[in-house]
């Protein structure tokens, strides 16, 4: 069965993109324009994993990430945080948050999938 | 008998400029003068003459004034001339010993020569009658617990009173002298006083302006760094604006050149391929703005780790292979042996200082040409002696540090235009313009970042034959977050 994952980007392109090349790459794909839709989706649907972007209107990346840690449904899941963000704070706040990780802005999108298979697989192993 | 000798007076005086001080002033006023060096002199100077007077210091070697006066007064022969005392007189002693000795006038020392001629021509006027009919008084005086004989006549020790009393009236004057000089000198004072306010007053205002200006200035400073703080932190966010779109058409343009979605024919191949150079060239430009911004702002901060020295450099190189090729340029990459190391850098903004300045280098060199990649070992003193680094705004702190080197065969850079490197959007104009002209950035930056290692640049250049961009970092550095 293939491996969910929850994409929440306020981009319009960025989800397609997203979309487009995780579902040609086998994945199943669901999508996110907020923080807000993201809990509501990952508490519904239980992705295996959420790419979250930081900046975005209504409700940010980092109270989704706060959000979803709190709530039993969720916590489990993994986060891995889009991010522009070249400082340690940022990062720090991150972890902080919860997260498990982050992918550095700009994405390179062709490896991204890869990425993802080799989180999926550290986080079946343990 | 003596010869009279009217216009004759001799002094006795050991200070041979005083000497002839007294000489030279009774010579201009008609007197014939003889001169001797004390006591002893002055007596054999006597012998056989008459003088009008004798004028007689009292402290001198061999014989003093008193004992001189006190000789002459004891011989009959001689205790007619008048004896003249230049004394202080600023004692009562001085008083009792003169009239001991039987000195007929005093005059105080230093005299006035007013006075002292007064004196002279009284004794002038009087030499006829005074002399016989002198009448002796014989006086015992105890004074101080000494006991005093005075021998002199009542004239001498009238005259001697009186010079007292003169010398009194003198100082009398002279005392008025000065404090009419005084109140004068007072006056000025005052008048001195006056202006010094005035300047004070002008200084006051001055001082007031002059405090008006700093606060302006400091006010201006305040909004000018707020201005500046408002422009990075506008930078920053039109950044991030800019890029993520951006990175939509890099997305896009990676899957399709990837062939993810499906075959391109060799036209829209290339097409995409164009789209997605000028959309990383793009990018990159963004991002130097992001990062300026950032270090400007105290944002930009460093990541550091361990790093293997030379597979970052090495890799940074292999980046330009490509470009190398297409241009034929050929490269070389020298690391001292000690520079087998690692060292503790952010790895990230190495690679961004390494290829900000191999990128110049190969946009700067014509087909053929040559870039060479060294690096060394070197101390902060060493690069101080060689003095061909550019002053930051921190100094350096380390004292060991790696020595990277980018020189190329290149167009070279004008001596008076390599100050302007280092500033944001400084470009000089080149007549090589092989793929893009850039934005005058990549300097900038990278300066800011090797001082953010706490390290320095420096750049020598000969005009249309190399130009040798060079780093220097700490070898070892302290992880410290800058800003804030
Ligand atoms: N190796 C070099 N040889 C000759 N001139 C150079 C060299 N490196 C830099 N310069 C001159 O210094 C200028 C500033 O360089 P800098 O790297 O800051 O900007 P750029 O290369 O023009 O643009 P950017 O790096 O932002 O794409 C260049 O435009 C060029 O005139
Ligand atoms: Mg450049």
């Amino acid at each position: 069965m293939p491996h969910t994952i929850l994409v929440v980007d306020d981009n319009d392109q960025n989800r397609v993109l997203f979309h487009d090349v995780l579902v040609i790459s086998g994945f199943d794909v669901l999508l996110a324009e907020n923080g807000e839709e993201a809990v509501h989706l990952a508490r519904e649907h239980h992705p295996d994993l959420i790419l979250m972007d930081i900046q975005m209107p209504v409700m940010n990346g980092l109270d989704a990430g706060k959000l979803l840690r709190s709530d039993p449904r969720t916590k489990d899941i993994g986060i891995l945080a889009l991010s522009c963000a070249t400082t340690i704070d940022d990062k720090d706040d991150f972890f902080a948050t919860g997260f498990d990780g982050y992918i550095d802005k700009p994405i390179d999108i062709r490896m991204l999938p890869n990425t993802i298979i080799k989180y999926l697989a550290s986080v079946n192993r343990k | 008998m003596k010869i009279e000798s009217p216009d004759l007076i001799l002094i006795a005086e050991d200070s041979p400029t005083q000497r002839e001080k007294l000489r030279h002033m009774l010579e201009m006023h008609g007197f014939r003068v003889e001169s001797s060096a004390n006591g002893k002199e002055a007596l054999a100077a006597l012998e056989g003459k008459r003088p009008l007077a004798v004028i007689s210091d009292i402290v001198m070697p061999e014989m003093n004034g008193y004992e001189l006066c006190r000789r002459i007064k004891g011989d009959h022969e001689t205790q007619t001339i008048p004896v003249i005392l230049l004394t202080s007189l600023s004692d009562p002693d001085d008083v009792i010993m003169g009239l001991e000795c039987g000195a007929d006038y005093f005059v105080t020392k230093p005299y006035n020569e007013n006075f002292l001629l007064s004196r002279i021509q009284h004794i002038l006027a009087n030499s006829n009658q005074e002399n016989e009919q002198g009448v002796r008084m014989g006086l015992e005086i105890f004074f101080r617990g000494k006991k005093y004989f005075i021998n002199s006549d009542r004239l001498q020790i009238l005259n001697l009173l009186l010079s007292t009393y003169e010398t009194a009236i003198q100082n009398n004057q002279e005392l008025a002298n000065a404090t009419e000089e005084m109140s004068v000198l007072n006056g000025q004072l005052e008048e001195n006083m006056a202006e010094m306010d005035l300047k004070n007053q002008e200084l006051f205002a001055v001082n007031a302006e002059l405090e008006k200006q700093q606060k302006i200035v400091h006010e201006a400073r305040i909004q000018a760094e707020e201005a500046n703080r408002a422009k990075s932190d506008f930078l920053a966010n039109m950044s991030h604006e800019l890029r993520t779109p951006l990175n939509s058409v890099i997305g896009f343009s990676e899957v399709l050149v990837d062939e993810m979605f499906g075959q391109l024919n060799a036209k829209q191949h290339e097409y995409v391929n164009n789209i997605l150079f000028s959309g990383r060239h793009l990018l990159n430009l963004i991002n130097d703005i992001l990062d300026l911004a950032k270090v400007e702002a105290g944002k930009l901060v460093l990541e550091p780790s361990t790093v293997k020295f030379r597979e970052v450099i090495a890799g940074t190189l292999t980046m330009f292979q490509e470009k190398a090729l297409k241009h034929n340029l050929r490269f070389g990459l020298e690391l001292s042996a000690d520079c087998d190391i690692e060292l503790i850098a952010d790895e990230r903004k190495l690679k961004q200082i390494m290829f900000n300045l191999l990128s110049n280098a190969v946009k700067f060199t014509p087909d053929g040409g040559i870039i060479r990649v060294t690096a060394q070992r070197t101390s902060l003193s060493d690069m101080r002696a060689a003095g061909k680094y550019l002053q930051g705004e921190r100094q350096p702190e380390a004292e060991d540090f790696v020595e990277i080197t980018v020189e190329d065969s290149g167009i070279g850079i004008k001596r008076e235009d390599i100050p302007k490197l280092f500033r944001e959007f400084s470009q000089l104009d080149s007549p090589c313009n092989k793929e893009y002209k850039g934005t005058g950035l990549g300097l900038a930056l990278t300066k800011r970042l090797v001082e953010l290692h706490g390290g320095q640049v420096g750049v020598e250049s000969e005009i249309g034959k190399r130009s040798r961009f060079f780093f220097a970092i700490p070898l070892l550095q302290e992880i410290t977050a800058t800003g804030s």
